[in-house]
């Protein structure tokens, strides 16, 4: 990939960020009412709604500056990175020489960047296991103090998890009584047409037994 | 009379046909729900085999750490049993060996939950689309129109045997007019609730890509662990992880051959990968389309829809 191949990346929480124009306090209230989930999980809903929201809203506002400042700074890096983990022998020197610029710039990805965090999945594999580098196949590994090989993992899957923990908690506070809520009302919808059929059939019988009644009469 | 009273009822039959047409079919929103349940369970899927493939790497991590804590190839501590630092030094080691296996533990279990949590998610939303299914395949409006057809005919029999003249009702009205209502009820509902049902598909959908880029890494991880501590390691080194028994030939015959001939997970994960992009794609489209009303999905396209998660669900499988 290179830099113009670098997909550009729009506020992953825009909609998010919509939505919870849309949600306030009182239809947040609405939608607990209706939703099966426990009370003590509602209650937890109930705190963490102000710190998620403020959160989202911390996390969209600074995407503008990440996405413009950071972002590209970043991923040149990173990119060139890439190159050299597929170069041979001559560019050992060059390869080694940048991976503590590397783990300084994955430090900075946004956990949201999913772009970027694809970028670190390709690279940190191929750092973990420098023996099976073109550039280290002389067998002269460097030591650990050189390479830290398990840095640029500790720091994705650090990432990996913030990222996982900020998007349930977002799920868990903003959507699932809204969700829970859509499908009981379809169960709901669906239990009131099986009592019409219920209904009918309690009709025709009844109108059988008064039709045999009558013809007794 | 007869005649006069036929008239606004077929006038309203024709007008509900019209109506009804213009609507998509329940059939179709049944369709639309199958798909959205079928791409639900294939996530969840795909949360089971990132936590396979988490635990897997931090076991080829382990065991690298362990090699270099025990010196190249783990044979130092074999070649000076008799040494007086021997002792406390495999202790450190033992030690230092058990504090990192808890770590590592701790770390793996973190990660299972959080994919469990996520599985969570994905399981939310295949119940809503499989109550949107229900309902959407529900017998009940054919029972209801049925019934009530019967009732009708009933009613009008006992009506012409009393007075012949008097003018009936068509029984046949009252199925497709309960169908257009359930109809009605589909879209409202999918309607009123799009903005919940986007947002939550979003945030699956980051959650998704999440799950799919640490098994992208895990995958590649796991590749490289494999040829390096199963392939390469007791190729060139002695002592304890030398190929000596015929066992260990064997295996080692065995590793290398599926390690070079086609056993690469991190190509089965960019299937994957691929698949999952592809399949989300395609279903936010239908949703969209469902829910604005301004281009109808035929069945022919919800069935293809479908038919490409299926495959999707394979290829999780496959890995």
């Amino acid at each position: 990939m290179t830099m113009d191949q670098l997909p550009k990346m729009e506020n992953p929480l825009q909609e998010t960020n919509e939505f919870l124009l849309c949600l306030s306090a009182g239809v947040l209230e609405e939608q607990l009412k209706i939703s099966k989930i426990s009370d003590e999980q509602k209650s937890l809903i109930r705190l963490k709604y102000d710190d998620t929201k403020r959160e989202i809203k911390q996390a969209s506002d600074s995407w503008a500056r990440y996405s413009d400042k950071d972002r590209p700074e970043i991923a040149a890096v990173m990119l060139s990175f890439g190159v050299l983990l597929d170069s041979g022998p001559e560019k050992k020197t060059q390869l080694i020489g940048l991976i503590d610029k590397v783990i300084t710039m994955a430090e900075r990805i946004n956990v949201l960047d999913t772009a970027l965090m694809e970028m670190l999945a390709e690279i940190w594999p191929k750092a973990e296991w420098p023996q099976t580098l073109p550039a280290f196949s002389d067998g002269d590994i460097p030591s650990g103090a050189l390479w830290p090989r398990y840095r640029l993992k500790e720091i994705f899957e650090t990432k990996h998890a913030r990222a996982m923990e900020f998007l349930l908690n977002s799920y868990n506070t903003l959507y699932k009584s809204g969700i829970q809520e859509a499908t009981a009302a379809l169960k709901k919808k669906k239990a009131r047409l099986d009592a019409i059929v219920r209904t009918l059939d309690t009709c025709l019988a009844f109108m059988n037994a008064l039709s045999r009644i009558l013809c007794r009469v | 009379m007869k005649h006069h009273a036929s008239t606004p009822v077929s006038g309203l039959f024709i007008s509900l046909i019209a109506l009804t047409s213009s609507c998509t079919s329940t059939r179709n929103y049944s369709k639309f729900a199958e798909a959205g349940s079928a791409y639900s369970a294939v996530v969840a899927s795909l949360a089971d085999k990132a936590s396979v493939l988490q635990v897997d790497g931090t076991s080829y991590e382990l065991l690298a750490k362990r090699a270099e804590l025990m010196g190249s190839g783990g044979g130092s501590e074999r070649r000076n049993p008799q040494n007086d630092k021997g002792k406390p030094e495999k202790e450190g080691r033992s030690k230092r060996l058990g504090q990192m296996l808890i770590q590592a533990n701790e770390k793996d279990v973190a990660a299972i939950h959080r994919n469990r949590l996520a599985k969570a998610v994905a399981s939310d939303l295949k119940e809503y689309f499989d109550a949107l299914g229900a309902l959407a395949s529900s017998d009940a409006p054919a029972g209801i129109g049925k019934k009530a057809g019967d009732i009708i005919t009933r009613l009008n029999d006992d009506i012409r045997r009393a007075d012949p003249v008097i003018p009936v009702s068509s029984s046949g009205m009252i199925s497709p007019l309960v169908n257009h209502m359930t109809e009605a009820m589909l879209r409202d509902e999918l309607q009123q609730r799009k903005q919940t049902i986007e947002g939550a598909l979003e945030v699956f959908r980051l959650l998704n890509m999440q799950i799919e880029t640490d098994i992208a890494g895990h995958a590649s991880e796991n590749d490289r662990g494999f040829r390096q501590m199963l392939i390469t390691e007791p190729f060139i080194n002695g002592g304890s992880q030398a190929i000596r028994e015929p066992a260990d030939i064997s295996s080692w015959i065995q590793y290398r051959q599926s390690s070079l001939n086609g056993n690469s997970k991190a190509a089965e994960a960019d299937k994957i990968i691929d698949g999952s992009r592809k399949s989300y794609a395609s279903f936010r489209s239908a949703l969209d389309r469902m829910t604005t009303g301004r281009q109808e999905l035929s069945i022919e396209e919800l069935g293809h829809l479908f038919d490409e998660i299926v495959v999707f669900s394979k290829s999780v499988n496959s890995l």
